[in-house]
């Protein structure tokens, strides 16, 4: 089997919705936080390395580097035992994206409808 | 509000009492495109905290109004002068505040509400609310219309050191500058920039000049002719919309003030402000107040072939301070020719004496001018006129702009406030949408982390009214995370469209597996 570009792992991906591919990324995140919650490490770590396996930096490498920074300190916590703290780091970024989703659903619905043009 | 003592009735009812300062000449329209421009916010934060603002400071407008209503129905049951005057004057006073409230609404500079949209901003991604805000003012068009603002200016003299050195030099007695005030319906073109200027006064009995000088000494406009001799007042009209008033006095017989034919003329000086206002004030009246006018209706003269008696322009002239002004309405005017003797009455049109003159000399050939002092004056022509008892008569219309209280209507007033008030319930609901709204996007938004989160609570109307008062930087919207990287992370999941596809490409493969192993409580994973 030939080995994908990141392009075309990206289309492979993107075939269905970006509303499927966001519920996807968050119920990995809410697996990570319960295996925080039942303080198991190694399945932290095989969502945090999903998670890093499947970050693209070409469209928005700032971001890519924050979550990744964010994804190691998560790491760290769970190997030093810290599970609370990696758990409300997961809950923290899977609220932003939580918070994303739902914003872009609201700003595509106008604050206030422009008064109907007179004939 | 309390009773008013009649000292403050006087001062609430002066007609330049709650005058706003005028920055542009009387007529001149000020540049649209500086003043309609729409406010724009920044960030979601300045947004909030001007609605917020906002909110409050109308709420303080809509109680403004309401205690104005209440006066204004006050108003239509008083029966007495003075209480008609204390509650116009207690309106005057509630309705400058009003403006003075609107005026103090201000985001960066900027006045809220003088009719420009808001666009409020909601922070990356998101469209820009707009909200309309309504003109509140009292006075101008599409406003409120509870005022009018009428255009005058606060002219005053004083006497500062340098006038009284250089003045120091002449031993004049029995004349002094009483008054100066703005002329209506004067030309507007020449009016007078804010600022001081210098009266030069020449003193030379009845060929006095009186000269208005800018403070280096450029001549702005000089009358000549100025009869500063004798008692009496006399006043001294110029085209840049300024009248000077002389109070003068002849203490001695032998010499009228200062002995110019001996000494030369004497140079005095004073100084005079000159500041462009806006006059306040309430009228309920739908078309503009009617110039001061004076003529007579018909005028036909006394002569002979060798000798005439007539009367000429008729004219408003300021009033006697001692004297009671005239009303608006017809009057007969009479000249009985006594010679020295000779009498001038006016009586109105039930022949009730309403001014006079006893002993007037018409003996000499001439035209003089005859100022009644009550506010009408006119030219009389004597040539050669001896015919002792000949009465001349002409019927005189005279125009006076009545004051604004004598022709307010409190009912018509109460009805304006009711429409006022509800144009600011309907600017606050307005403005409580948009504030509902951003409250509702700043949630959404701030999802994540809600322990420490900006609430409502935090919004409360001090921190939101330092805003719109141009200052205040102590954030509300804090870090929503305890670390900076969360931080850094949601700003840019947040200011930009390709959050998505930098992290949200696991595959459903993918998320199976991983549900599996979670479901196996992670074994044999990382092996």
């Amino acid at each position: 089997m030939s080995r994908q570009t990141p392009a075309q792992r990206y289309l492979a991906t993107a075939q269905d919705t970006p509303e499927a591919a966001a519920r996807r990324l968050l119920e990995v995140y809410r697996l990570a936080i319960q295996a925080a919650i039942d303080h198991k490490p190694e399945g932290i770590r095989y969502c945090l390395e999903l998670l890093r396996s499947n970050l693209r930096p070409d469209p928005n490498p700032e971001l890519a580097l924050s979550l990744l920074a964010l994804y190691q300190d998560c790491e760290s916590a769970a190997l030093a035992g810290d599970f609370a703290n990696a758990a409300e780091i997961l809950e923290s970024i899977r609220g932003y994206w939580l918070a994303r989703m739902r914003l872009d659903q609201v700003i595509t619905e106008p604050a206030f409808q422009p008064p109907p043009e007179s004939t | 509000m309390e009773r008013l003592t009649t000292r403050q009735i006087e001062d609430f009812n002066n007609p330049m009492a709650f005058a706003r300062d005028r920055v542009t000449r009387i007529g001149q329209q000020t540049i649209g495109l500086i003043t309609n421009r729409p406010i724009r916010t920044n960030d979601i934060e300045q947004s909030f905290r001007l609605v917020t603002g906002a909110s409050e400071r109308l709420e303080t407008l809509e109680n403004n109004l309401n205690t104005m209503l209440q006066l204004a129905r006050e108003g239509q049951r008083a029966n007495t002068p003075r209480k008609l005057q204390e509650v116009y004057g207690k309106l005057r006073s509630l309705s400058a505040g009003f403006d003075q409230v609107v005026d103090a609404i201000k985001f960066n500079g900027q006045t809220v509400f003088k009719g420009n949209d808001l666009f409020l901003s909601l922070g990356p991604g998101a469209r820009p609310l707009q909200v309309e805000a309504s003109k509140l003012l009292t006075y101008g068009d599409k406003s409120l219309n509870l005022s009018t603002a009428d255009p005058t200016a606060d002219v005053r003299v004083t006497y500062r050191t340098d006038d009284l050195i250089l003045n120091s030099g002449y031993s004049i007695v029995g004349l002094d500058i009483d008054d100066a005030a703005f002329i209506r319906g004067s030309n507007i073109a020449l009016e007078l920039e804010d600022g001081d200027y210098k009266i030069a006064v020449s003193y030379m009995g009845k060929d006095s000049s009186v000269e208005i000088r800018s403070l280096t000494g450029t001549l702005i406009e000089r009358r000549d002719n100025v009869d500063l001799s004798g008692e009496g007042r006399e006043w001294v009209d110029f085209d840049v919309g300024v009248r000077l008033t002389f109070a003068k006095e002849q203490f001695l017989q032998s010499i009228d003030k200062y002995d110019f034919e001996e000494l030369g003329p004497a140079r005095l000086s004073a100084t005079m402000s000159y500041r462009r206002v806006d006059a306040h004030l309430l009228r309920t009246l739908e078309e503009p107040p009617k110039p001061d006018s004076a003529s007579f209706l018909f005028n036909t003269p006394l002569q002979t072939a060798d000798s005439k008696l007539a009367l000429s322009n008729p004219r408003i002239s300021p009033v006697n301070p001692t004297r009671q002004a005239l009303d608006s309405g017809s009057y007969v005017l009479e000249v009985e020719y006594f010679g020295k003797n000779s009498v001038i009455r006016l009586s109105d049109g039930l022949g009730r004496l309403k001014a006079f003159q006893f002993g007037v000399d018409l003996t000499e050939s001439g035209t003089r001018r005859i100022d009644l002092g009550v506010g009408l004056s006119f030219d009389l022509e004597v040539d050669n006129f001896t015919n002792m008892g000949a009465k001349l008569v002409a019927p005189v219309e005279f125009q006076r702009d009545r004051t604004a209280l004598e022709d307010f209507d409190f009912r018509k007033y109460a009805k304006r406030i009711t429409d006022a008030i509800g144009v600011v319930i309907e600017q606050r609901e307005r403005i409580d949408k948009a504030k509902e709204r951003i409250e509702e996007i700043n949630q959404l938004r701030n999802l994540a982390s809600t322990q420490a989160l900006p609430s409502s609570l935090a919004f409360n109307s001090t921190n939101a009214l330092t805003l719109l008062n141009g200052g205040g930087d102590n954030s509300l919207f804090r870090p929503a995370s305890p670390t900076a990287r969360l931080n850094n992370m949601a700003n840019q999941l947040f200011g930009t469209t390709t959050a998505l596809p930098t992290q949200a490409n696991i595959t459903p493969q993918s998320l199976n597996q991983a549900r599996m192993a979670s479901a196996s409580g992670w074994l044999n994973t990382f092996s």
